[in-house]
């Protein structure tokens, strides 16, 4: 009797060893005699992960899982069945099961899973219903329809595209969860899952697109059982055209300037590169100036940096940058390359040096020599084209002692500068040999002529 | 009495490439500053290792650790820097680390007797007299070797230099030569590069300094790589 009873208990006792549960969002919870889909959106499938396993000490044999009833079906086939599930059975080593359910029409749908085991069956009854799924538009920040596009957003900037989701149905609508999926895309915000629309209600919330790099991002985003595309792109961020400041509007030969380079509002970006520097000589006689430089580092190329936040930018580490203007008349052109993008077209500058008058920087004028009177002129001419001298002599008593005298060095001068381009500074040396005493002699003037006109030294009395 | 100038002779003349003078970088390399005022650029390294150097009308001295180097060659010194004073074709040369001061000609390194108190910190030289800006608790002076007192300097905050006739020092983000203020912060050495040029250095940067009356000017030297 008792052996009777016993084997008449054991497929209630091995039943009770076959646990189901239903797998979302990396939990498990465990399923009684029926379990819910919920509402799906009409033409679209919600999919459940069922897992069985055995809570009992002795194997069960997995025989048959079978599924009965309208809008469910497996999502794969069934594998490994049958299948031996040992006591005490882990979830890794459960029997997984995938069911989906699509909704065809605004209707309730039901179906029966069933586990058919060595020790009998257990089962439960699947409940979906279908709905017309709420409409969503986008707003303000992205396209109002899918795929949903931010368009162009700066590296590291963030924008916000605000969504509404309606319920144009007869009955309300549960939305079950809000999902964003996809790098760069974050949300939703302004909003809590799960929550139920009421007919004709709607809900807004937003979604954030963050561009960590300069690239096409693609993201999804899942209302319920419903996906839509989010598409956006990263664009460099930019750095504010500079400005190349100068301390004068107009310089001229042998001249020290000032540059300092300004960011119109401040750069969002740190950013790094180059002042350049180049000369166009106007003359054929020279091809450059090489004194014609940047003095920090005697190049005709400073590094700039400037930090994000910053309006100033730094030459050589330093806020401002001095440059000389060489001896030669030309064009200066100051241009800035970086491999930031820029607002704009990258800043030029350039500034003509016209040509001038013979420069005199220092003179002398010596008698110490015996039999010469010695002139020393030191000047540039950045005309490249002195050469033609104008001498007057005087006695101590300021009477001049002959007619002025002539002479022409062009070919001295064209000699000396021949295929330099170390500018056009010089210093001459022009010697007078003289007969009879010198004592009288008390002064020269000197006038030198190039392209440009006339310049005299001034008296310059002999020492 | 009749002079004859001969005015077709000035096959005589030459075009050189003009120079300032010469600057001690910051790398302790005598290099030479050519070009005029605001347009100069440097030549290479002609000696290294110099501790001090300067320049007067017609020639150039510098020292190193041990010795004093010219265009002639070099001369057994006292360790250390050297203050410099040209007097025509001599020069005066005063050693802080042993405050010995010596008189430098053709070459030869003579000892000569001095007593002065205080920091010295320039010297200057004319018919064989030496004086020296020297900085004590009283003030600053300009002495003689016997250490009489010539005159008082105003109150500086850095550099001093003698100049003929005159002196160049520092107060607080200027330069004062004569009657001129020239704005310039963070000075930290005078040198002399030639008879009409001062070699300035400024947060770490080079200037030259035109003292010739009535032309003073200051303006940037080219850079060099360090």
């Amino acid at each position: 009797m008792k052996t009777v009873l016993l084997i008449g208990l054991l497929p209630l006792a091995a039943h009770a060893q076959l646990a189901i549960y239903a797998v979302a969002g990396g939990t498990s919870t465990s399923v009684g005699s029926s379990y819910q889909f919920g509402q799906v959106a009409i033409g679209t499938t919600s999919s459940v992960q069922f897992q069985v396993y055995n809570t009992g000490n002795a194997a069960i044999t997995i025989t048959s899982v079978t599924l009965g009833g309208a809008g469910f079906t497996f999502e794969y086939p069934v594998q490994q069945v049958p299948d031996v599930l040992p006591g005490y059975t882990t979830l890794t080593q459960a029997l997984n099961i995938f069911v989906s359910f699509t909704a065809t029409s605004t209707a309730t749908f039901n179906a029966s899973l069933t586990f058919n085991s060595s020790v009998g069956a257990v089962s439960t009854i699947l409940f979906g219903s279908g709905v017309t799924a709420p409409t969503l538009t986008g707003g303000a920040g992205c396209s109002s329809s899918t795929p949903f596009n931010w368009g162009s957003v700066t590296v590291g900037n963030s924008s916000s595209c605000t969504f509404a989701l309606e319920n144009s149905n007869p009955q309300a609508v549960t939305v079950a969860s809000i999902v964003i999926n996809g790098l760069g895309f974050t949300g939703p915000y302004g909003v809590t899952t799960p929550f139920a629309l009421q007919p004709g209600q709607s809900a807004s919330f937003s979604v954030n697109f963050t561009p960590p790099a300069a690239i096409a991002y693609s993201g999804t985003l899942v209302i319920g059982t419903q996906s839509f595309a989010l598409t956006g792109l990263g664009q460099p961020a930019l750095l504010p055209t500079p400005t190349l400041q100068f301390d004068s509007a107009s310089y001229s030969s042998a001249q020290q300037g000032v540059l300092t380079v300004t960011i119109p509002g401040g750069s969002p970006i740190a950013a790094t590169g180059y002042v350049n520097l180049t000369f166009t000589p106007t003359t054929a006689a020279v091809k450059d100036d090489s004194e014609i430089v940047f003095l920090t580092n005697g190049a005709r190329t400073i590094p700039f940096s400037v930090s994000a936040g910053s309006s100033t930018a730094l030459l050589s580490g330093q806020k401002s940058a001095t440059f000389q203007t060489g001896t030669t008349e030309g064009t200066l052109t100051f241009t800035l390359t970086t491999a930031a993008a820029l607002t704009g077209t990258p800043p030029v500058k350039q500034f003509t040096i016209g040509g001038t008058k013979v420069v005199i920087d220092s003179t002398s004028a010596s008698k110490e020599r015996t039999g010469y009177l010695d002139i020393t002129i030191v000047g540039a001419d950045n005309t490249y084209s002195a050469g033609a001298m104008t001498f007057s002599f005087f006695d101590t008593s300021g009477n001049a002692i002959g007619g002025a005298a002539s002479a022409d060095f062009t070919s001295s001068f064209k000699t000396f500068y021949g295929g330099a381009s170390a500018g056009s500074a010089f210093q001459a040396l022009v010697s007078f040999p003289v007969t009879g005493s010198v004592a009288v002699i008390g002064s020269v003037t000197v006038t030198l002529t190039n392209a440009a006109g006339s310049a005299s030294t001034g008296s310059l009395t002999f020492q | 009495m009749v002079v004859a100038i001969c005015s077709c002779a000035w096959a005589q003349s030459g075009i050189a490439r003009p120079q300032l003078g010469k600057i001690l970088d910051a790398n302790g390399a005598v290099r030479t500053v050519y070009g005029i005022a605001a347009s100069t650029a440097l030549g290479d390294a002609e000696i290294t290792g110099v501790l001090s150097s300067a320049c007067g009308k017609t020639f150039c001295l510098a020292k190193t650790d041990s010795s004093i180097v010219s265009a002639s060659g070099n001369a057994a010194a006292p360790a250390g820097p050297a203050l410099f004073a040209f007097d025509g074709g001599a020069a005066f040369v005063w050693f802080p680390q042993s405050r010995q001061l010596a008189q430098w000609q053709n070459g030869v390194v003579t000892p000569i007797d001095s007593s002065v108190d205080g920091e010295v910190l320039s010297i200057r030289a004319s018919g064989g007299a030496v004086e020296f800006a020297v900085r004590r608790q009283s003030g600053e002076w300009i002495v003689k070797a016997d250490g009489s007192v010539v005159a008082a300097l105003p109150r500086s905050s850095g550099p001093v230099m003698l100049i003929a006739g005159g002196v160049v020092y520092v107060t607080h983000g200027e330069i004062v030569i004569r009657d001129l203020q020239m704005p310039l912060a963070g000075v930290t050495r005078l040198g002399r590069m030639s008879a009409g040029y001062l070699q300035v250095r400024a947060a770490g940067v080079d200037y030259a300094i035109r003292i010739e009356k009535g032309r003073e000017t200051l303006f940037q030297l080219p850079g060099v790589t360090q």
